[in-house]
């Protein structure tokens, strides 16, 4: 599969901020790539280096394996880049307007782009009266004007209402499915499981890890057990090697195991015999929130 | 660039700030003319029929209106500059600028739009002081030759460029410091040529004259009494002591309108665009 995107040691510092630091990936054609991190972690900055407003101390990036940022290349890709950003005071037909002759297509593509998201029927109302998630969606029927191959979005379900999200989503997965290429950044973890086929992670400007969501949301098993005597659960848990401690909520603790055989029916036998009674015990599958939290505290 | 100005036209016509301003500087400018024009019917029909021997002589109709247009009207540049530095910042406070260039524009044809739009605005100015000035004109002249009405071009040119110049100056000063209240108040303070002043009298008169706002600004100017031009004092009119700078001032003048747009360029494409 060609690449969409290729980045090299992309770095960026600000005074005393070093906002990424030494990132490289790769987005291949037609998948969903999610960049995932807490606010702060340096997706906007990578994004807005690979989208030609911000500048990057070292490294350096190209699209569609081409050596120079073109206009040509702008109108491949559709983005957006933190807020959506119009004039308050025109409407969103006339907003689109401008766009349309930024890009050069024809005017005709704008009810196109409103009626796929569903604006077509607020064309006329300015900018600043629309709800946040009005805006979003005429943010996303700007990037998709030049009918791009891919879409950058960057934070696309900030602040809306679990409807608004919802619409957010479902645009986003009808337009994968139309064959685009997108790349999303995101700090919510549910956003990009249920999105994306692939993943980046960014703590502190570093990339800690990125792959196949599917790889990174591993198969293993964590367990949550409690008893009276904690000390005691501790010290038993630390004497199998294929579990690992890795949390202590509310009395509660997290295990991990490597062993499938080792899982909370056996565990629960194997403890009774110890003379440890547990009296909570929950078995869950690790998800890409809990590998995500382990990521981003464990280094 | 037809592109470019079709752009920053649907952006400014719709702009509340442009048609706000636009407004009062009309409304303003001919309140200021016709308060000017009958404090001078006044004043002449008391005091300048003992002083000056052309008594039929009134700056306040054709041509002489216009030369007085095009003067009196320098001050209210500042009302233009304020549009064109709202208008820049804001594509920085909206994040407009950014995502143009995300959308494709490249860094010199944002710089360029915004040009165009410097020059529109003069334009437009221009055009309405010359309409204000035949307004007035046309209601205090009691029927004179049409022959009158023979224009001075001239003086609308200087006027015109002194506006780009000017307006050019704040172009690039919002674009450098991106936020209205302060450029507007460092525009002011070099606008009204303090700096230039102080220049002139501590160091030398030719130096604080050649810089930027000093050339814009003597475009038209009133005489100094160092200027030679004036010999006749019997014969005296009011537009007489308006003066017109020589054409190496305008070339002068074209030189640092180019720079401010070179030094715009500069800006936008060194920093990045948060």
């Amino acid at each position: 599969m060609s690449s969409v995107l290729t980045i090299r040691n992309l770095s960026k510092r600000y005074g005393h901020i070093q906002a990424v630091n030494d990132v490289s990936f790769e987005v291949e054609r037609e998948s969903v790539f999610g960049i995932l991190g807490p606010n702060g972690s340096g997706k906007t900055t990578t994004l807005g280096i690979v989208l030609d407003v911000i500048k990057s101390d070292v490294g350096s990036y190209s699209w569609f394996d081409s050596e120079r940022h073109t206009n040509d290349i702008k109108r491949r890709v559709g983005a957006i880049l933190e807020t959506p950003n119009f004039y308050p005071y025109l409407s969103g037909h006339k907003n689109l307007k401008i766009v349309a002759d930024i890009k050069g297509v024809p005017y005709s593509k704008i009810t196109t782009v409103l009626d796929k998201v569903s604006l077509l029927g607020r064309k006329d109302s300015r900018f600043k009266e629309y709800s946040l998630g009005m805006k979003q969606r005429l943010a996303i029927a700007s990037a998709l004007l030049s009918d791009p191959e891919v879409l950058v979005l960057d934070e696309p379900t900030n602040g809306l209402d679990p409807e608004g999200i919802r619409q957010i989503r479902d645009l986003i997965k009808q337009i994968a499915s139309e064959g685009k290429t997108i790349i999303l950044a995101s700090h919510l973890l549910d956003e990009v499981e249920k999105v994306c086929t692939h993943v980046g992670i960014l703590k502190s400007g570093n990339l800690l890890k990125y792959g196949n969501v599917n790889e990174i949301l591993s198969e293993e098993v964590l367990l949550e057990v409690a008893t009276d005597n904690l000390a005691a659960l501790k010290a038993a848990i630390a004497e199998y090697p294929s579990l690992s401690l890795i949390d202590e909520v509310n009395g509660k603790l997290s295990v991990k195991s490597l062993d499938p055989a080792l899982n909370a029916t056996t565990l629960n036998k194997s403890l009774l015999e110890k003379g440890i009674v547990l009296n909570h015990l929950v078995s869950k599958k690790s998800s890409l929130e809990d590998q995500f939290l382990k990521i981003v505290k464990g280094k | 660039m037809l592109k470019l100005f079709k752009i920053e036209w649907s952006k400014l016509l719709q702009s509340r700030s442009f048609r706000v301003l636009l407004g009062i500087y009309i409304v303003v400018y001919t309140l200021f003319l016709l308060v000017l024009s009958s404090m001078f019917d006044r004043f002449s029909s008391d005091v300048l029929n003992e002083v000056v021997k052309n008594i039929d002589y009134n700056p306040f109709t054709f041509p002489d209106i216009w030369i007085l247009t095009a003067y009196f009207a320098q001050p209210f540049t500042l009302l233009a500059a304020i549009i064109v530095i709202v208008l820049v910042v804001n594509e920085f406070d909206f994040r407009t600028a950014r995502q143009h260039i995300i959308d494709g524009l490249t860094r010199w044809e944002f710089v360029l739009g915004k040009f165009i739009t410097v020059v529109t605005i003069s334009v437009i100015v221009t055009v309405l002081i010359f309409l204000l000035g035949s307004f007035t004109g046309l209601m205090k002249d009691t029927g004179t030759s049409p022959t009158g009405y023979g224009i001075s071009l001239s003086y609308f040119i200087a006027f015109f460029v002194r506006t780009v110049g000017l307006l050019t100056f704040a172009m690039f000063l919002a674009m450098w410091i991106k936020r209205t209240g302060v450029t507007i108040l460092i525009f002011i303070v070099l606008h009204l040529g303090l700096f230039a002043a102080i220049v002139r009298n501590r160091l030398d008169a030719t130096i604080g004259d050649a810089l930027p706002m000093g050339t814009f600004n003597r475009l038209i100017r009133l005489f100094r009494p160092d200027d030679s031009i004036i010999q006749n004092y019997e014969q005296l009119k009011l537009t007489d002591m308006i003066l017109i700078a020589p054409t190496g001032q305008f070339v002068v003048s074209l030189i640092y309108i180019a720079a401010f747009v070179g030094l715009s360029y500069v800006v936008i494409r060194r920093n990045d665009l948060k």
